[in-house]
C-alpha cells in the first residue's frame, strides 16, 4: 500500500541552491507527447502480443482461488527508513468468494523513530462483476520523528526528523479485461492533517491527490509470474479541490503542496520473467521516472528510487532510473496452511530469492543520469500461497544494510 | 515438507524480521551540554551591548539576543527578523550570522539546512545535538565545514511553535567560534 508523500515541517531556513538553469522547454509538449507514447505503445502492443504468440497462458485462473485465505503475522521487523516495529501485518484474499480482497497493518515503532501506523485497505469490491472494481485504502499515520532525507543527487545521508498526523484515504476503480491482462485505473486521495504555519500556529491541511495507472501483463500468473512481461505506467493527475472526502484547505497549495501541483509525475515500469528451469527463474526489473512541469530552480520530486539497500526516498529527484536483476528459486509445496487465528489457505511455495539493483536520479535528463550508480545486493525469502505473498528481504548498500517484511513480490 | 515445517518457516520470518531489525534506527546526537562561551578573537565588552527583539511575521515578540555594536554591522535593517549580523573582522574573512524564522521543532530545520548545505554548498556534516546556551535556552546545533568555510547552526524554538535560527559562518575553524560569535548565541533568550 502506498500512502500520501510525507510532508516536512514548512522550513525558512538557508536554501541556497546552486542548481544550474536548465533550458527553456516545452512541458505541455513534452506531456502530450508521453501521453501519446503510452497510449500508442499499448495499442501497438496488444495485437502484437496477441498475434506473435508471447503472451503466456495463464496457469491458472485467479477468479477461482480458494476464498477466505489469509495470513496474519505478528512480527518484529523493520522498514527502510520508518525504523523498527512491532505490529501485526494480515491480508486476506477471495472474502467470501466475492473477489475482495483485504489487508490491514498494525504497527507501533520501538525505535526513536517514533511512528504510529494504522492501515487497511478493502481490494476489488465489485461495481460491476469482477470487471470493474474499486479498492479503498485507509491509513492512521502518526509520525513523531520520521527521519527523512532531502531530495537530490547530491542528497547527504543526513536525516531530518518530521513530525506529522494525518488521516489518509484512498478510493481506486479500476478496470480489468482480458484475463486481468489490461488493467486501468484511477486514484483519488485525500489526507487531512495538521501542519504549522510561518507564526509557528499548528493549523489543519487538508488536500487531494490523484493518479492513474495502466498495466498491461503478458505473464503466466498475477500472483507470482515465472514467464512473460509486464509493462505499467503511472501517472499523477491534476486532484480536485473538493470531493466526497472532503475540501482541500484553503493554505493547502501554498503550505503543504508548495505550487506542485503544476507538476506531473510519470513512472514506466517493464518487468521480464524467464524461467531457467522448473523451480529456477530469473526477474529482470527496469523503471524510469519523471517529474514534468515548471518549478524554477527547485529540486524537485519525480518519483523515488526503489533500492532495496537504502531507506525509502533516500534517493529522489526530477529523474530517475532504476534496474534489478532477480533470481528466484521455488520449492513446490502445495500443501495446506492451517494455523488457527493466524492463516488459512495452501502453500504453494517457498521461495529464495537473490537480487541486484542499480539507480540514479537527477535533474536533469541526460547521460549523468547513468553515471556514479547506486547499487545494492541482497536476499530474500518469500512464502506462496495461492493468492498472497509473503516477502523478507534484506538488501545491503554502501550505507548500510536494510531489511523489508511486506506483502507482494517487488515486482 | 509438512504443515509443521511451514510454520517453521512463517516463524523464521518472524524471526528474521527480529533479528534483522538492526537498520533505521535514528542517528544519536553527538553534542550536548553547555554551549560554553566559544574562544579566541576580540573579547565581548560587558554591558556595552546592543539589544535585538526577535518577531514572527505577525509582529508578536517572541524572544531577543544582544550583540557587539562596535563588532558587529547590521547588513540589513531589521536582522531580528530575517537579517545578518556581519562582524568585522581585522584580518582577511568575514563573520556572519545571517537569522531566518523557523517554524515547528528546532532540530528540524537545523538538520534540514545542513543537509541543504551539503547538497549544495558542498559542506560537510559534523558533529549536532541538543545544548543549552547562558539564558537556559535549548538550540539544536549542527556544525558544517568544507575547505576555506565553516559554519555552526543554531536553532531556537522560542515561543510555541516559533524561533529563530543563527548561523555562524567564517573562513576559518578559528573564527567560526570566537567570543563574539558564541556571545550572540549565549544571549538568545525567550520571551
Amino acid at each position: 500500500m502506498r500512502f500520501g508523500r510525507l510532508r516536512a515541517c514548512r522550513i525558512h531556513a538557508l536554501r541556497a541552491r546552486t542548481v544550474a538553469p536548465r533550458a527553456p522547454r516545452s512541458v505541455r509538449g513534452a506531456r502530450r507527447w508521453s501521453l501519446g507514447a503510452v497510449l500508442t505503445l499499448a495499442l501497438c502492443l496488444l495485437p502484437v502480443a496477441a498475434q506473435a504468440d508471447i503472451v503466456p497462458e495463464r496457469r491458472r485462473d485467479y477468479e477461482d482461488r480458494l476464498p477466505n485465505e489469509y495470513l496474519i503475522i505478528p512480527a518484529v521487523a523493520s522498514l527502510p527508513g520508518f525504523g523498527v516495529f512491532v505490529g501485526v501485518l494480515a491480508s486476506g484474499s477471495n472474502l467470501f468468494n466475492t473477489g475482495m480482497n483485504f489487508g490491514a497493518g498494525l504497527a507501533e515503532s520501538i525505535s526513536g523513530s517514533d511512528i504510529h501506523l494504522q492501515v487497511a485497505a478493502l481490494q476489488e469490491v465489485p461495481i460491476w462483476m469482477r470487471v470493474l472494481t474499486f479498492d479503498y485504502q485507509y491509513g492512521d499515520i502518526k509520525l513523531g520523528n520520521y527521519q527523512a532525507y532531502v531530495p537530490g543527487r547530491d542528497s547527504p545521508n543526513f536525516t531530518y526528523p518530521v513530525t506529522q498526523e494525518f488521516l489518509f484515504q484512498m478510493v481506486r476503480p479500476t478496470l480489468r479485461l482480458w484475463e486481468r491482462r489490461i488493467t486501468v485505473s484511477y486514484s483519488l486521495s485525500f489526507a487531512n492533517g495538521f501542519n504549522v504555519d510561518l507564526n509557528g500556529n499548528e493549523i489543519a491541511s487538508r488536500s487531494h491527490g490523484a493518479g492513474a495507472n495502466l498495466a498491461l501483463d503478458f505473464t503466466d500468473d498475477v500472483v507470482n509470474p515465472v514467464r512473460g512481461m509486464r509493462f505499467e505506467y503511472q501517472t499523477s493527475l491534476t486532484p480536485p479541490s473538493s470531493s466526497f472526502f472532503g475540501t482541500d484547505s484553503d493554505n493547502s497549495s501554498a503550505l503543504l503542496a508548495a505550487g506542485r501541483r503544476r507538476l506531473n509525475s510519470e513512472t514506466y515500469t517493464l518487468t521480464g520473467y524467464v524461467p531457467v528451469t522448473e523451480r529456477f527463474d530469473l526477474v529482470g526489473d527496469a523503471e524510469y521516472f519523471q517529474a514534468l512541469g515548471d518549478a524554477g530552480n527547485a529540486i524537485v520530486r519525480g518519483g523515488s528510487l526503489p533500492l532495496r539497500g537504502y531507506p525509502a526516498n533516500r534517493w529522489t529527484d526530477r529523474y530517475g532510473v532504476f534496474g534489478a536483476v532477480e533470481a528466484r528459486y521455488t520449492i513446490p509445496l502445495h500443501r495446506p496452511l492451517e494455523i488457527p487465528v493466524l492463516a488459512h489457505g495452501i502453500i504453494e511455495g517457498l521461495q529464495l530469492a537473490t537480487f541486484y539493483e542499480q539507480g540514479q536520479v537527477s535533474p536533469d535528463k541526460d547521460g549523468k543520469l547513468f553515471t556514479d550508480m547506486h547499487s545494492d545486493y541482497g536476499l530474500g525469502v518469500r512464502i506462496i500461497l495461492q493468492a498472497i505473498v509473503v516477502r523478507f528481504d534484506i538488501a545491503v548498500s554502501d550505507e548500510g544494510p536494510q531489511t523489508a517484511l511486506t506483502v507482494n513480490q517487488p515486482f | 515438507m509438512n504443515t509443521r515445517h511451514l510454520r517453521l518457516a512463517l516463524g523464521l520470518v518472524s524471526t528474521l524480521g527480529v533479528l534483522c531489525a538492526c537498520r533505521g534506527d535514528v542517528k544519536k546526537d553527538q553534542l550536548s551540554g553547555p554551549i560554553g562561551p566559544g574562544a579566541g578573537g576580540p573579547v565581548p565588552p560587558v554591558g556595552a551591548v546592543e539589544n535585538a527583539e526577535i518577531h514572527r511575521p505577525d509582529g508578536t515578540l517572541i524572544g531577543g539576543f544582544s550583540y557587539d555594536g562596535g563588532f558587529f554591522a547590521l547588513l540589513t535593517p531589521d536582522p531580528a527578523q530575517t537579517g545578518i549580523l556581519a562582524g568585522a573582522d581585522p584580518g582577511t574573512g568575514v563573520l556572519q550570522i545571517p537569522i531566518t524564522h523557523i517554524s515547528g521543532r528546532p532540530d528540524t530545520p537545523c538538520r534540514f539546512s545542513a543537509a541543504v548545505l551539503a547538497r549544495d554548498g558542498g559542506f560537510e556534516i559534523g558533529d549536532a545535538g541538543f545544548r543549552k546556551n547562558d539564558q537556559g535556552q535549548q538550540l539544536y546545533q549542527v556544525n558544517l565545514q568544507r575547505p576555506g568555510a565553516y559554519a555552526i547552526l543554531f536553532c531556537a524554538k522560542l515561543r510555541d511553535n516559533a524561533g529563530s535560527q543563527f548561523g555562524i559562518f567564517a573562513d576559518s575553524p578559528d573564527k567560526v567560534s570566537w567570543l563574539q560569535a558564541y556571545a550572540v548565541i549565549n544571549s538568545i533568550h525567550a520571551e
